[in-house]
């Protein structure tokens, strides 16, 4: 008596090649998601570091005299306040320049910078769009949302 | 012969199927674990930038307020603890940090730039700081510690850091400065005084400021006298010594004859000592002692050196018969004119002469001279002009430095 043929299913369920495949589709996208994850927040993480730091080296350039001008022009009076996003056409002789020099190029950025006479303070605010600075964000975990960076120093010397 | 059926553990380690499933096991807990870690690292080095500019932004702030530990009467710290927390708080706000500058992690001492190390006031029992530590805590004993996102999953759901950080007064930068000395007969019984005080700035610019730091002495009545040139402290201090020790009230042998108290004449002099000097690595300082405001008395005005004042629109027209009010005015386009040529005013008001009831608005208007990094300090008895005076060219603001 021969032997039953077995059915197309049951061949598939015994058949053991190409099982790597299904188990890496099955375990792949968990890693993906993890690796990426990683990845993103990795990028975030170094980029609110480099916010931060250079917040605060435009700041302290400014409270010591050793930078005059902003963005909209030279520091000649009180209470002197620019916003601008880091771009190429800022010169070495605007805070900005140094508030944006050394950030990663693969976010987009805006400086605020402060001047307060009343304290005197300088203050410089740093923020990116989190989305452009999360690389591999394929959940779109920081669509929408913004990263941003102060820092407020003492100023020293004349004050206008 | 049929061989031997093989032993089912033999089997299972042989069996090839499923190693990724296996391996996948095996590494996803793994994963799992480091790439959150990686995470809470990067979060920790953050907040330990964030930290550390914070403690620095304080110190720098802090000392800058140490001339009201002077100016207080009671050497009183807390013009500084204030400043200091200000500025801690303004980057490391209390809502989402907590206190990190705590009021007792303020503290007033002394920085040793040969050393390099820092005494505070409580170990040295001194009264004389020159330098400002702030330590700044994200701990668990303050209330504060930092919170970590994964770190939990393995029983550490927080950590703890803190960073100190000494602000005080550089030695790179010269510390150019012109004494403007009232020889008015009203201030001339605290002679000795503006004496002593005269060698308090010129020891502590010659030993706290650069090297080649200039010290000059102009004196005013009713007009202005270079008494002593702009000299290098360095190599002059003996021969600047002498000449303090030399200076005397109007109508004294060798000083000039009293006319009134015009300060806006020893500003305009001073203005002119500096024009030449370059003011890279240099900062410039008139310090104006005196016992009121400008005044007239009845004197007839006579110009000081000859050239002072220049009729302009600045300047009220009365080259005779000026009234008090004419000579503040005066004093106070000076101090404008000085401040434009980057000079730092500072007044030091002795209040000892001045009936009490117009100490505070004499007080007050020689308060509107001041300019740039300079300060407005009152002293009601002459003994304190040179500890004064003293603290404030150890507080030089536009000299600080972080040290540590």
């Amino acid at each position: 008596m021969r032997a039953p043929v077995p059915s197309l299913l049951s061949r598939i369920a015994r058949c053991r090649s190409g099982v790597a495949s299904i188990e890496f589709a099955l375990i792949g996208p968990t890693l993906m998601i993890l690796l990426f994850g990683l990845i993103a927040i990795g990028t975030l993480m170094y980029t609110w570091t480099a916010m931060q730091s250079t917040a605060q080296y435009a700041a302290l350039l400014v409270s010591t005299g050793q930078v005059k001008s902003l963005s909209n022009g030279a520091i000649t009076t009180v209470n002197n306040t620019a916003t601008t996003a880091c771009s190429g056409s800022l010169t070495s002789t605007e805070a900005e320049y140094y508030a944006c020099n050394g950030l990663p190029g693969w976010g987009s950025y805006s400086v605020t910078t402060t001047e307060d006479c009343s304290v005197p303070s300088v203050t410089v605010s740093v923020s990116a769009n989190a989305a452009t600075v999360a690389i591999g964000d394929i959940l779109s975990l920081f669509t929408g949302r913004t990263l941003s960076a102060q820092s407020v120093v003492m100023k020293e010397g004349l004050c206008p | 012969m049929i061989p031997p059926a093989r032993k089912p553990r033999l089997r299972l380690l042989r069996d090839r199927r499923g190693a990724t499933a296996v391996l996948s096991a095996m590494m996803l807990p793994a994963l799992l674990a480091t790439g959150p870690l990686f995470v809470d690292t990067g979060y920790v080095s953050y907040r330990s930038l964030l930290l550390r500019q914070t403690v620095h932004a304080a110190a720098l702030a802090g000392a800058s307020k140490l001339i009201t530990y002077y100016n207080s009467g009671t050497n009183s710290s807390a013009g500084v603890v204030a400043a200091a927390q200000a500025f801690a708080t303004a980057n490391e706000p209390t809502a989402t940090y907590g206190t990190v500058v705590p009021a007792a992690n303020v503290v007033l001492g002394n920085w040793n730039s040969t050393t390099n190390t820092f005494t505070s006031l409580a170990s040295s029992h001194g009264t004389m700081p020159n330098a400002v530590q702030v330590t700044g805590v994200n701990t668990a004993a303050n209330g504060n510690p930092i919170r970590l996102f994964f770190s939990g999953l393995f029983g550490m759901s927080t950590t703890d850091m803190s960073a100190t950080a000494v602000a005080s007064f550089s030695t790179a930068q010269n510390f150019d400065t012109i004494i403007i000395n009232d020889l008015s007969q009203s201030f001339s019984a605290d002679i000795g005084q503006q004496r002593t005080a005269d060698l308090a700035v010129l020891d502590c610019v010659n030993s706290s400021a650069g090297s080649a730091s200039s010290f000059g002495i102009t004196t005013f009545d009713g007009h202005s006298n270079i008494y002593q040139a702009l000299a290098q402290t360095g190599t002059n201090y003996a021969s600047l010594q002498t000449k303090i020790n030399a200076l005397n009230f109007c109508g004294t042998q060798g000083m000039p004859a009293c006319s009134g108290s015009n300060v806006a004449s020893g500003i305009y002099s001073a203005i002119q000592q500096f024009s030449g000097i370059s003011s890279t690595n240099t900062i410039k300082n008139i310090v104006i002692i005196t016992d009121g405001v400008p005044n007239a008395d009845s004197m007839t005005y006579a110009r000081a050196d000859g050239i002072y004042p220049t009729p302009d629109s600045l300047t009220p027209t009365c080259t005779t018969h000026c009234t008090d009010a004419n000579l503040l005015t005066m004093a106070q386009n000076q101090a404008t004119n000085a401040y434009a040529a980057g000079i730092n005013v500072s007044t030091i008001y002795y209040s000892g002469d001045t009936p009490s009831g117009q100490r505070s608005s004499y007080a007050t208007s020689l308060a509107t001279l001041v300019k740039g990094t300079g300060v407005a300090l009152v002293t009601p008895n002459s003994s304190t002009i040179s500890t004064i005076l003293g603290g404030f060219c150890s507080t030089m603001p536009s000299a600080l430095k972080l040290v540590m």
